[in-house]
């Protein structure tokens, strides 16, 4: 398709696989931003992320072998180091042209994800990753992990967190508020490049995933959503019921999620979803449940919805339809202009 | 969404100055609101307010404090005069268009009934253990809301107060010599405002370490309706009266000049306009903090000014 969307943004991490994809032994490969990926993780224990391709005859080198930390290409046998410096050549004299190197990327694993920096590797700043240790802090039975591959820009699957007043249309049942959501102006606020949208409102009855948690279910309850954006598309969803209180995450039912997504090409993207709450931590069974009821709005509910929006809308660029907005995209939109004045950054 | 709410307390705090004390009616949590956050208050009819959350010492309450301005639209003389303990009002849920931000160090700056909005983040700055300093600016002692509860603080020892009728004038000094991480919040009228913005610009802070917010809001209900101004057209001796009942977009229109919109609400920008001179009172979503804060732009669909004439350049 014809590209007429926005570059990506480069100096940026980008959520590039879990811990437990990238194995010791064997080559992963993953496009992300249109560029293919090899993934492997090093006799130290630490992930190396390069260009997937030969600069020779663009053979995928995850299609080669794994030499001690060296790897060597499966068509003609170059062998490149972790930096993606050739060191090796069966050919000829075994001179190594100046031009044979593959990019290699900056990566940085903690809590149990690996993100990549697609930009200057020396610009790599560890220290801009989304703080995701609460998920690590959390016992397996309170944890839950969904990817799914859909078939849209990235950008429209951000919209979809950023303006959660879809949730009184698309979702069914089990986590549908019940118009309340509409009629609200949400809050909108910036911290520093992140942007935060949050609602509150007096959900009566609170959504049934989380009623029978709260001391009365039947009653009222205060609740809200609140997301922390990041760029490129990292968010930090927090979803809170209380009753008698105002004091959520101590007296009240919390869920607290991670939206990451990262681009793999234009119009595909790798979703990354993770879950976690602040009740019945030791309860495996409830677990599973949750992430079923979770899994099921995801995939039937959400995911028909947004390759659906993106097949009407080809491979045209968002604003150049004239989007008619609503009081509910204040978020998606500052998002969406926060993106793109990074990017306009990165070009200039 | 409104929460109905009833007045338990009116006291009179300062001179000209009642703090409310509101509660729900079956006397459950409020929801819980972020220090620099405020209400719409809906004290009849036709007239909303919106008011800085002063802390409360319980989730059950909220307090606001109210000037009664004899320069002002009326809205707080009508708190004064006709909101007695007892009676039932409408408030929005707390919004927060002031929200405190990470930092090493906070210099909060607060002139006359500024302060409330101030006073929640002090308060919460020093439940946290957060260093901060606070300079509350006022005409003498008796107009100074909280001059006690100040006094009284744990965090007495990082105030200074600064009355008019007694020469003491605000040092500007002390924003000299910030380190980065500091940041700095003010609130107050308008002129104040400039005033601290000025000094800190030529201290050399940078504007997105300036936070602030003005008190006086003209336009103070959502609808883009507000107080009347006027739009001159750079260039031209064009002057357009944008009245209370009516949006600018609704006023430009009036007067054949057409200004392509979409959402009308702020959030999609289509209809933003250049300002050339004066201030405006941006009530939309659209434009980022920084934006806001240069002033060179707004929306004509919802927002308004600050000052009695805004000029905008557009093409007639």
């Amino acid at each position: 398709m014809e590209n007429n969307n926005k570059p990506f943004l480069k100096n940026t991490w980008y959520l590039a696989a879990l811990s437990s994809e990238v194995n010791a032994e064997d080559l992963m490969r993953r496009k992300i931003i249109g560029e293919s990926i090899l993934l492997y993780r090093k006799e130290d224990g630490t992930v190396s992320a390069m260009h997937d391709r030969c600069p020779h005859r663009f053979a995928p080198l995850s299609q080669g072998k794994r030499v001690g930390d060296t790897i060597v290409c499966g068509y003609h046998g170059l062998t490149f180091n972790t930096d993606g410096d050739c060191v090796h050549s069966p050919h000829g004299n075994g001179k190594i042209p100046k031009a044979c190197q593959v990019q290699s990327f900056a990566t940085s694993e903690q809590h149990g994800f690996i993100w990549i920096w697609m930009g200057k590797k020396a610009e790599a700043d560890t220290s801009k990753i989304m703080d995701c240790s609460l998920i690590s802090k959390q016992p397996a039975s309170a944890t839950g992990y969904i990817y799914m591959h859909n078939h849209c820009n990235y950008q429209l699957l951000t919209d979809n967190i950023m303006d959660l007043t879809h949730i009184d249309h698309l979702h069914g049942p089990l986590i549908n508020t019940q118009g309340k959501l509409s009629p609200l102006i949400p809050n909108v606020t910036e911290i520093g490049d992140n942007v935060r949208v949050r609602w509150d409102w007096l959900a009566d009855p609170c959504i049934p995933l989380l009623s029978p948690h709260l001391p009365r279910p039947e009653d009222d309850a205060d609740m809200f959503f609140q997301v922390e954006w990041q760029a490129p598309a990292v968010m930090h969803l927090r979803v809170g019921a209380v009753q008698d209180s105002a004091d959520y995450d101590n007296d009240g039912v919390v869920l607290y999620d991670y939206h990451i997504m990262t681009p793999e090409t234009e119009f595909t993207t790798h979703y990354f979803f993770f879950s976690t709450r602040n009740y019945l931590l030791q309860d495996a069974e409830y677990n599973d449940a949750k992430m079923e009821g979770m899994q099921h709005a995801f995939v039937d509910e959400d995911k028909p919805m947004i390759e659906a929006q993106q097949g009407e809308m080809g491979s045209d660029e968002f604003w150049s339809l004239n989007p008619v907005l609503l009081s509910s995209d204040a978020g998606g939109i500052r998002v969406r202009r926060k993106l793109a004045s990074l990017i306009e950054a990165e070009l200039d | 969404m409104t929460i109905d709410v009833k007045i338990i307390q009116k006291e009179t705090i300062a001179d000209r100055i009642v703090q409310l004390v509101l509660a729900r009616p079956n006397g459950r949590d409020l929801p819980p609101f972020e220090p620099g956050a405020h209400v719409d208050v809906h004290i009849d009819q036709s007239t909303v307010r919106q008011y800085s959350l002063v802390p409360s010492g319980s989730a059950a309450h909220y307090a606001i404090a109210v000037l009664d301005d004899p320069n002002g639209r009326g809205g707080s003389s009508k708190v004064h005069r006709n909101l007695q303990v007892g009676d039932g009002v409408q408030i929005s849920e707390p919004r927060n268009r002031f929200p405190l931000e990470e930092a090493e160090h906070s210099i909060l700056i607060a002139g006359g009934i500024g302060i409330t909005p101030i006073l929640a983040m002090a308060d919460s700055l020093s439940r946290q253990r957060l260093s901060f300093e606070l300079h509350y600016c006022c005409r003498a002692q008796r107009n100074a809301a909280f001059y006690t509860v100040i006094r009284q603080s744990p965090w007495a020892a990082n105030t200074r107060f600064y009355f008019d009728e007694e020469s003491q004038q605000f040092d500007p000094s002390v924003l000299a010599n910030a380190s980065e991480h500091t940041r700095m919040y003010v609130c107050g009228p308008e002129g104040f405002i400039q005033y601290v913005r000025d000094n800190a610009a030529r201290h050399g802070w940078p504007e997105h370490r300036v936070h602030y917010e003005l008190f006086q809001k003209s336009a103070a209900d959502g609808t883009g309706h507000g107080q009347r101004f006027q739009l001159h057209i750079d260039g031209t001796d064009q002057v357009i009266d944008v009245e209370a009942s009516e949006t600018a977009l609704e006023a430009l229109s009036r007067s054949g000049i057409d200004v392509p919109c979409s959402c009308e609400q702020g959030i999609c920008g289509t209809c933003v306009l250049a300002v050339v001179e004066g201030l405006p009172d941006h009530q939309d979503m659209f434009l980022t903090d920084s934006e806001k804060q240069a002033n060179n732009q707004f929306t004509p669909c919802c927002s308004r000014a600050l000052t009695p004439v805004l000029t905008i350049k557009c093409d007639t």
